[in-house]
């Protein structure tokens, strides 16, 4: 019988420190927080004055720091947005600036049509009545659509009368301005001088010849799509 | 202003936060337009825009240049030298006192349209330009029928304090 109590006292033993272990482990944990607990309650007028107390403090202590902070910011953030201002409307586009327009703006390419328009200008507005096949056939390779005809309009009565009257006319470039090219499609005034030489009275005579010109870009070839004398 | 605890609203974390990050927008910002603009992406957009102006004011020069009433010559002689420059300008302002006797004796009213222009040459850094023009030209005598004629310019432009401005102005004889 000895044995049960020694067994109730071992086992109470045993038990005791079970939840003694258990308190402080959970009053351990908790320490930081729980042990301040209580006092907010019986003052919870002097804590919160405390709290405000120690914010006023810091903020106070803070206070130098930050406005420098915050001023410096604020003129950071003026010089930034001013450069930015600034700089974002010099880079802007100008609305008179058309940038689609690469005339002249675009050295190679408006050289290039240049040369190609002056060209085929001057080579299906020369003609000799020994060999009209040659104009005929450039003609036909450098004008298209509304050219074509407006082209033929022009040159029937050139074409009537060549054989008879021995013409030879020789165009001759004297200006060319690229007055619009944006990518495959661009728009010209030409001015040029066309001599025209009648074999059967030897007469020569010259005028002066305005054009503006529609072009069209098919791989590296310019052609005339619109041909209208001024 | 201040919240509830006395820290001015400055001073308050949100509002540090929230600067900090509008700043840094700026900053943002202030980099992306500034190299936009150092890129010379621009100078496609400055030249394109001088020839935009230069082409404008060309085309006007020429139908200021190519219209006189003998009604009216002072202020048409007052518009040929405010839109002319240098020698051009020299020359306008020598020849004033003449041109002006020969159109009031000659009593003709003439004036200018253009018809098609553009640039030849366009140096839009050293504002300089050449532009060729064409234009319809009605000359009126006091008695009889106005005569229309084409007529053809070649003029060069340069740039002023004022826009651009002729420095030249001829009609382009045949064979010249």
């Amino acid at each position: 019988m000895r044995v049960s109590p020694s067994r109730k006292e071992s086992m109470s033993q045993a038990r005791t420190p079970t939840p003694q272990r258990r308190r402080l482990a959970v009053a351990g944990r908790r320490g930081a927080e729980v042990t301040p607990s209580p006092k907010p309650r019986p003052e919870p007028e002097t804590a919160e004055r405390d709290v405000v107390e120690t914010e006023v403090v810091k903020a106070g202590v803070a206070e130098p720091r930050r406005r420098r902070l915050v001023l410096a910011l604020s003129v950071a953030l003026v010089v930034f947005t001013g450069i930015a201002a600034g700089a974002g409307i010099a880079a802007a586009p100008s609305p008179d600036a058309d940038l689609r327009n690469t005339a002249l703006t675009d050295a190679a390419a408006t050289s290039d049509l240049l040369g190609q328009v002056n060209k085929a200008v001057e080579t299906v507005f020369s003609f000799d009545f020994t060999d009209t096949a040659k104009t005929q056939a450039a003609a036909q390779n450098l004008l298209r659509d509304r050219a074509v005809e407006q082209y033929n309009q022009l040159f029937e009565q050139v074409r009537q009368l060549a054989p008879a009257q021995k013409l030879v006319l020789t165009t001759t470039i004297r200006a060319t301005s690229v007055i619009r090219l944006d990518g495959d499609q661009a728009q010209l005034l030409v001015l040029a001088d066309q001599r025209s030489t009648r074999g059967d009275t030897n007469q020569t005579s010259n005028a002066a010849a305005q054009l503006t010109v529609t072009a069209t870009k098919n791989g590296d070839t310019w052609t005339i799509g619109d041909l209208t004398v001024l | 202003m201040t919240d509830r605890t006395g820290t001015p609203l400055w001073a308050g974390k949100p509002f540090l936060v929230g600067l900090s990050a509008v700043t840094v927008v700026a900053l943002v910002a202030a980099v992306w337009f500034g190299t936009a603009w150092l890129s010379g992406g621009s100078a496609a957009a400055a030249t394109a825009q001088a020839r935009g102006e230069a082409q404008r004011a060309g085309e006007h020069g020429v139908a200021v240049f190519g219209t006189l009433d003998y009604r009216t010559v002072d202020a048409g002689l007052d518009e040929w030298e405010r839109m002319s420059t240098g020698q051009l300008n020299d020359e306008v302002k020598k020849s004033r006192q003449a041109q002006s006797q020969v159109i009031k004796n000659g009593k003709t009213s003439t004036s200018a349209k253009v018809l098609s222009g553009g640039l030849t040459e366009l140096d839009s850094e050293g504002g300089t330009a050449k532009m060729i023009a064409v234009a319809e030209i009605v000359v009126t005598p006091e008695q009889g029928e106005p005569v229309t004629k084409r007529n053809r310019f070649q003029a060069d432009l340069r740039r002023t304090d004022q826009g651009w401005k002729l420095s030249s102005i001829q009609a382009l004889a045949i064979g010249g």
